[in-house]
C-alpha cells in the first residue's frame, strides 16, 4: 500500500512514546519465569563435562530418596518417545542425529544435556541433578575447524563419515580472469572471524503444561520463531502441530540465538506429560553460554582480490571454513544465507566462494544478530582496507569509489540479488562527519611519538532483510521453501475497541507501538486507542509458517500483514455503516472513531454502534452484509519472490537492503595494548521510518553488541573443549563505562518493493567490527601487522604493533 | 592447573607404591567411601571434596598408570552432576634416613561447571585434597616437612 | 550430593511498603524468595553470578544485587523494587518518566535493575556527569539498549538538557 491507502499520516513515521514502556518500567511485565503457574515443577538439565565422549552408564538412583524429586527423563526414553529432530543439510550429513537429549549413546560438546530431572522446586531440582552420576569414556575431540577437515580428525558424528556438514562452490562472474588480468593482487592466507553472541540478558525460559484430557502442550515462553518452533516439535515428538500452542510474552532477548528453543522445549514437553504436571526449566547464564546458541566462527582462506591501477576492485575469491558445532541446527543455512550480499556495498563483478560446513565438539551455533552475512562483508571490508592501506590508496576515496552509487539502483549484485535503495556515499559522508573526520586526522598526526596511537576506521554494511526461504534450497535442492509470508490479524470488539496481533514476536523492538501507529492512522484512531497484543500466541490465527522476529523483516511484513489486516476490517466497517447511513461503502471514510460519510459529517455511526449492530443486532443489516461481516480482518503479506536459479546460484534472495555505515576514532595505548574509543559515529538507512525513535535504538544496539564483540566478547575453547566464558565474568559484555557516547545520523532512501517503503532493520550488519578492525589498522600503520582477526583484545594489539603477519599478506602486484 | 605438593611418611617407598592399586588402605582415607575394584582392574571410590560450598562427593575412577619403588603414575577422573575433574598424577618417593619423602605433581582438568566460575576457588581445593588423600593414605606416622 | 537438611527460618521483611512474612531455606537467596515466593517481578535474574544487576533492589537503602544476600539475612529489613518507584495513582514517576522519553528500555528485562542503580546514583549527591553515570551503571548489563538512550534519560532525569530520540522534534501530541 502507499501512504495514501491511510485515513491519515498522522502516527506513522512520527516518533512516538513506546506503548512497551509503562508496564515494563513498572516493573509490570511477564518474562518467561514471572508467569505463575500452579503446581509447577522444575526442570534441570545435568549436561555433559566432556567435550566427546562415550555414556557408559547413567545413574539417577541416588535422586529417588530426595525430598521434592519428581522424576527424570532419559536418553533412552528420549529414543523411543521421539524422532530426530529434522535436518536441513542433504546427504550424507543428513545422518546427524540430533535429539533433545544427547543422541546415539554419547555427548558432543560440553554443555549438551543428557538428562533432564524434575523437582518441586528450583531448589529440590538443582538438588536432584546434583546426585546423578554419569559414566563416561571420554574419546578425541576436535576444536579447530582447521583440524577437523583434516582425514584423521574425531568424528563428531560417526554415521556421517566426515565433519563436513556442507560443502559447495559459488562462481559468479569470471574471478580466474579478473585475477589473471587486474594491475593488483592482494593475497592473504588466512582470517579469522570469532565465536561471540549477543547474549540476550533473559535465558531462555520454557514452560509446558501438558493437558491429557486434549492431548495437548501449552507452552509458555519467549519464542523468536513460533511456528517453526511448534513444526519441529511436532515432528520430532509425532504430535499434530494443532496440539502445540506456544504463547510468548514479555521477552528477554532474542538477537536470533533463540530460534534453537525447540531442543530443550522437547525435553520438558515430554517431562510435563510423563510426569503429569506443568513443568518449567529456566535456563542459567553458564547453561546459555553452553548451548543458548553462539554466533558463526569462520576461517577464510587463500583469498585474493583483484584491484585495477585506478582502484577499482574487480572481485575476490576465498575458501571458507565456517565451525557450526556439534549439530547444525538452523545450519547449514548460513553456507547460504551470507550470499544475500554477495557483493557487500561494492560494485564487484566477480566472487568466487569454496564454503564448507563444519562440525567441531562445540556450542551449536544459531542466527545471531547479523547472522552469517556479517562474517562475509568483514572479510569484503577487511580486504577493501588490506588493499587500501597495501596499493596506497585513501581508504575513503577507495570505498566511496567503488560502492554502489545512487544512481546504480536498483542494482543487481554478482548473484542476481537486488539491492533496492539507497545513498551509501551520503551514508559515508555524514558518517564522517560525525566523527569530524578532519579534525580526526590533526589528532591522529598529533598523537605520533606520545605512546599512544589513533585510528580511524569505516564500517561499511547492509542489514539485507525479508528473506525469499527459496534460497534454503541452494544448500538442499529438496527442502520444500520458498518466499516469505508473515500474518496480521485486526478485529473490532464487542464495544468497538480495536484490537490488532501480528505473528512477529517483538523483544525489544516496539512492535506493539509501531503496529498501533499504522492501524490508528488506517482506523482515524490514535495509538492509544489501539489495543496491541502483548508477545504472540500461536492460538490467534496472527502466524504464517515463517512468523517471528528475525532477519531483520518487521518493518515490512509484519507491518505488511498488519496493513492487509486492517484494510479488510475497514472495509467491513465501511459495509455496515454505509448499510446504515445510507451510502455506498466507498464514501465511508473513519475518523475519531467514527465511520462517516465523506463530504456529510452529520451522517456518522461510532465504532460502538458499527460493533453493536455487527455483534447483537444483525438483523438491522442487510443479509449479504451481516453475513459477510465478523470484525475480524486477518491476512498475510506475502513478499514477492521466486525460486532462486538453483543450477547457477542465482535469484533474488531478500526484498530490502538496509545500511549502515559507521566511522570510528580510537586510541590505542602503545604500552598497554588497551583500546579506547573517543568518537563513535553511524548513520541508518532504513528507508521510510515508522518510528524513527525506535530504528535510532536498534541502531545504539547493534553498534554496541558490534563494539563489544570487536573488543570484549569471545566464546573461546581451550585444548580440552571447555568454554572459557561460561559466564559473565569470562564474557564480558560490554558496560556503559567500556563504550563512548555514540553519534547517531540516518538518511532515508525508500525502497520501492515494500508497503510503505520501509526497510527491515536492526540487525545491524555488525558495522563495529568492521570499524574498528580498520581503525587499529590505521593506528597500528605500515610498519605494523595487519589486522587479520575479528576480535582484538589488548594482547593482540600488542602483537600488532609489533608487526609480525608480513608473511601471510602479500601483494602478488 | 598444575598443583604439587611434598610430605614426609614412616611407609616404605614399596608400600607406597602399592597404595593406588589397594582398596583396603585406601579404604582408611576418611574422604573416600564405597571403594571397590571395577572390571578394569582400577579402583573406584565415592571421594568428597570439602569445598566453601559445602561437600561434593566425586564418583571417582583411580587408575595406576606406572608404579614402582621410585614413583608412580596415577590418573584419577571424578564426576558428579555436570562437574568433572580428571588428575594426572606423578608421585615420586625419596628414601631419607628416618622416613620417605614423597613428592607429588598434579596436573588438574576441570571440566563442566567446575570449568567456569568454580575454576576461581578449584586451586586450593584440589591441592588440599590431593595433599590430604595422599598423606592419610601413606599411613598415621606423618610429618609435615 | 547427599541432601542437606535445610534449615527452615522464619522471616518477615518490608518489601515495597508492607510486610511480608516467610519460612526460608538457610541457602533461598533474596532473588528467589522476592520472585517466586512473593511474585516480585523487579529483580530479574539474568547472570547468577552477581555481574549482570538485573536483580538490583535497596535493601535498608543500600543498593544491592538480591542474587547476592540469603533471604534469611534480610528478615527484620526493608526491601525495595522497581514496584515501589511509580507515583500512588500508578504514574511514572520522573525518572521513569525519563527512561520512557529517551527511549531508555527495549526488552526491558535489566530496566527494573537500572532504575534502581539510577535511582540510588541520583539520590547519592554525586554530581551528575555523563562519565559519573556510565561509572554508576557499569554493574547493570543491558544488551538491547547500548546504554546510550539510559545514559541520556539518568541525565535527562538529573535535569541535563540531553539530545532528543531521533525525529523527536516533530514529535505529536499524545
Amino acid at each position: 500500500m502507499t501512504m495514501q491507502d491511510t485515513a491519515t499520516s498522522t502516527w506513522t513515521g512520527k516518533t512516538v512514546p513506546r506503548k512497551e514502556d509503562d508496564r515494563l518500567l513498572k516493573a509490570q511485565g511477564e518474562f518467561g519465569d514471572d508467569t505463575p503457574i500452579a503446581h509447577l515443577g522444575h526442570v534441570v538439565f545435568v549436561r555433559s563435562p566432556y567435550a566427546h565422549a562415550r555414556i557408559l552408564d547413567i545413574d539417577v538412583s541416588a535422586a529417588e530418596s530426595l525430598p521434592g524429586y519428581l522424576g527424570c527423563l532419559l536418553p533412552d526414553e528420549v529414543d523411543v518417545l521421539t524422532d530426530g529432530f529434522m535436518e536441513l543439510q542433504p546427504a550424507p550429513a543428513d545422518a546427524e542425529v540430533d535429539k533433545c537429549l544427547a543422541a546415539g549413546g554419547k555427548v558432543r560438546f560440553v554443555g549438551e544435556p543428557v538428562v533432564a530431572v524434575a523437582g518441586t522446586s528450583r531448589q529440590a531440582a538443582r538438588d536432584v541433578a546434583a546426585t546423578v552420576v554419569v559414566d563416561y569414556e571420554p574419546l578425541p575431540h576436535v576444536v579447530d575447524a582447521r583440524r577437523a577437515v583434516e582425514p584423521e580428525a574425531p568424528q563428531v558424528h560417526d554415521e556421517i563419515g566426515s565433519n563436513v556438514a556442507w560443502d559447495g562452490v559459488y562462481d559468479w562472474g569470471d574471478i580466474d580472469a579478473a585475477l589473471k588480468s587486474a594491475d593488483h593482487v592482494i593475497e592473504v592466507d588466512e582470517l579469522h572471524f570469532h565465536r561471540f553472541s549477543s547474549t540476550p540478558l533473559e535465558c531462555s525460559v520454557v514452560t509446558v503444561s501438558y493437558d491429557a484430557g486434549i492431548d495437548t502442550f501449552n507452552l509458555i515462553g519467549g519464542c523468536a520463531m513460533p511456528q517453526i518452533t511448534t513444526l519441529m516439535m511436532a515432528a520430532a515428538m509425532r504430535h499434530p502441530a494443532e496440539k502445540i500452542r506456544i504463547v510468548s510474552k514479555d521477552f528477554g532477548g532474542s538477537f536470533g540465538v533463540k530460534i534453537g528453543m525447540y531442543v530443550p522445549a522437547t525435553a520438558v514437553a515430554l517431562l510435563s506429560r510423563k510426569l503429569g504436571r506443568p513443568m518449567r526449566w529456566t535456563e542459567t547464564r553458564t547453561e546459555h553460554h553452553w548451548m543458548g546458541g553462539h554466533g558463526n566462527e569462520r576461517w577464510f582462506h587463500n583469498v585474493k582480490m583483484a584491484v585495477t591501477s585506478e582502484g577499482r576492485v574487480l572481485g575476490l575469491s576465498y575458501d571458507a571454513l565456517d565451525d557450526v558445532g556439534a549439530y547444525t541446527r538452523y545450519e547449514p543455512l548460513g553456507a547460504v544465507i551470507w550470499t544475500q550480499v554477495a557483493n557487500a556495498c561494492y560494485q564487484l563483478q566477480h566472487l568466487k566462494v569454496h564454503y564448507r560446513s563444519i562440525y567441531t565438539n562445540k556450542g551449536p551455533v544459531h542466527p545471531n544478530r547479523g547472522y552469517s552475512r556479517l562474517q562475509h562483508m568483514w572479510l569484503v571490508e577487511r580486504m577493501m582496507d588490506i588493499a587500501a592501506h597495501r596499493l596506497g590508496f585513501d581508504p575513503v576515496q577507495f570505498r566511496l569509489q567503488n560502492y554502489v552509487q545512487p544512481e546504480q539502483y536498483p542494482y543487481e549484485t554478482v548473484n542476481g540479488c537486488v539491492y533496492d535503495s539507497g545513498n551509501l556515499p551520503l551514508s559515508l559522508e555524514k558518517a564522517l562527519d560525525l566523527i569530524e573526520y578532519d579534525d580526526a586526522r590533526r589528532l591522529q598526526r598529533e598523537s605520533a611519538g606520545t605512546g599512544k596511537r589513533i585510528g580511524i576506521g569505516i564500517g561499511s554494511t547492509l542489514d539485507s532483510g525479508t528473506n525469499n526461504f527459496g534460497q534454503a534450497r541452494l544448500i538442499n535442492q529438496f527442502l520444500p521453501f520458498s518466499g516469505n509470508t508473515e500474518g496480521g490479524l485486526v478485529r473490532m470488539g464487542v464495544d468497538g475497541s480495536v484490537y490488532t496481533v501480528t505473528g512477529g514476536v517483538a523483544f525489544g523492538q516496539g512492535h506493539e507501538t509501531t503496529v498501533a501507529q499504522v492501524v490508528a492512522d488506517m482506523l482515524g484512531l490514535t495509538p492509544d486507542e489501539i489495543i496491541t497484543h502483548r508477545g504472540s500466541d500461536s492460538a490467534l490465527s496472527a502466524q504464517t509458517g515463517f512468523s517471528g522476529s528475525y532477519a531483520s523483516q518487521f518493518a515490512v511484513t509484519g507491518i505488511g500483514a498488519i496493513l492487509n489486516a486492517t484494510r479488510k476490517l475497514v472495509r467491513e466497517i465501511q459495509l455496515v455503516a454505509a448499510s446504515i447511513l445510507g451510502a455506498t461503502p466507498e464514501e465511508i471514510v473513519l475518523e475519531g472513531g467514527h465511520a462517516l460519510v465523506l463530504g456529510d459529517p452529520e451522517r456518522a455511526l461510532p465504532f460502538a454502534a458499527v460493533a453493536g449492530i455487527v455483534h447483537f443486532s444483525p438483523a438491522d443489516l442487510p443479509a449479504e452484509v451481516a453475513d459477510e461481516v465478523g470484525l475480524v480482518g486477518r491476512a498475510v503479506y506475502r513478499a514477492p519472490f521466486e525460486i532462486p536459479d538453483l543450477e547457477r546460484k542465482r535469484g533474488n534472495l531478500t526484498l530490502t537492503y538496509a545500511s549502515q555505515i559507521h566511522a570510528c576514532v580510537l586510541e590505542i595505548d602503545e604500552e598497554t595494548g588497551e583500546v579506547k574509543i573517543l568518537r563513535y559515529g553511524m548513520v541508518d538507512d532504513c528507508g521510510t521510518p515508522i518510528n524513527p525513535m525506535i530504528i535510532q535504538g536498534q541502531v545504539h544496539g547493534a553498534t554496541v553488541h558490534g563494539i563489544s564483540a570487536a573488543l570484549f566478547e569471545h566464546f573461546a575453547y581451550d585444548d580440552d573443549g571447555q568454554l572459557l566464558a561460561a559466564n559473565f565474568y569470562d564474557y564480558h559484555a560490554a558496560t556503559a563505562l567500556d563504550l563512548p557516547s555514540l553519534r547517531y545520523d540516518s538518511v532515508v532512501s525508500p525502497s520501492p518493493f515494500t508497503p510503505i517503503g520501509a526497510k527491515g532493520m536492526g540487525e545491524g550488519g555488525g558495522a563495529p567490527l568492521h570499524a574498528i578492525a580498520a581503525a587499529i589498522q590505521d593506528a597500528v600503520g605500515g610498519d605494523g601487522g595487519v589486522v587479520l582477526e575479528s576480535f582484538n583484545p589488548p594482547e593482540r594489539i600488542l602483537g600488532l604493533l609489533n608487526g609480525g603477519t608480513e608473511s601471510t599478506v602479500r601483494v602478488l602486484r | 592447573m598444575k598443583l604439587s605438593g611434598t610430605f614426609t611418611t614412616q611407609a616404605s617407598p614399596a608400600q607406597l607404591a602399592r597404595l593406588s592399586t589397594e582398596p583396603r588402605q585406601l579404604e582408611q582415607v576418611t574422604s573416600l567411601r564405597d571403594v571397590a575394584v571395577d572390571a578394569h582392574g582400577h579402583i573406584r571410590a565415592i571421594f568428597t571434596a570439602a569445598t566453601p560450598l559445602g561437600a561434593i562427593p566425586l564418583t571417582t575412577t583411580i587408575a595406576t598408570d606406572r608404579a614402582d619403588e621410585s614413583s608412580s603414575r596415577v590418573l584419577v577422573r571424578g564426576t558428579r552432576g555436570q562437574h568433572r575433574v580428571d588428575v594426572t598424577l606423578e608421585i615420586s618417593y625419596q628414601p631419607t634416613a628416618t622416613a620417605t619423602q614423597v613428592s607429588w605433581h598434579a596436573d588438574v582438568r576441570l571440566g563442566g561447571t567446575g570449568a567456569s566460575v568454580a575454576q576461581r576457588v578449584a586451586h586450593d581445593i584440589a591441592r588440599n585434597a590431593i595433599d590430604g588423600v595422599l598423606q592419610q593414605a601413606a599411613g598415621q606416622h606423618l610429618t609435615l616437612t | 550430593m547427599t541432601q542437606p537438611q535445610d534449615e527452615m527460618l522464619p522471616i518477615s521483611v518490608t518489601v515495597d511498603g508492607r510486610l511480608e512474612t516467610g519460612q526460608v531455606s538457610s541457602r533461598t537467596l533474596l532473588v528467589h524468595w522476592l520472585r517466586d515466593d512473593l511474585d516480585k517481578r523487579g529483580p530479574k535474574i539474568g547472570c547468577d553470578t552477581g555481574n549482570c544487576g538485573a536483580c538490583t533492589i535497596r535493601w535498608d537503602g543500600l543498593l544491592v544485587k538480591s542474587c547476592m544476600v540469603l533471604a534469611a539475612q534480610a528478615d527484620d529489613t526493608r526491601v525495595e523494587t522497581a514496584a515501589s518507584l511509580a507515583h500512588d495513582d500508578g504514574s511514572l514517576n520522573d525518572l521513569q518518566a525519563c527512561f520512557k522519553e529517551h527511549h531508555g528500555l527495549q526488552c526491558g528485562y535489566c530496566t527494573s535493575g537500572m532504575l534502581m542503580t539510577a535511582t540510588d546514583l541520583l539520590e547519592s549527591g554525586e554530581e551528575i556527569t555523563e562519565h559519573s553515570v556510565r561509572r554508576g551503571l557499569k554493574g547493570n548489563i543491558c544488551r538491547c539498549t547500548g546504554y546510550e538512550n539510559i545514559v541520556r534519560a539518568v541525565r535527562a532525569a538529573a535535569g541535563h538538557d540531553v539530545e532528543k530520540p531521533h525525529g523527536a522534534a516533530e514529535e505529536v501530541a499524545s
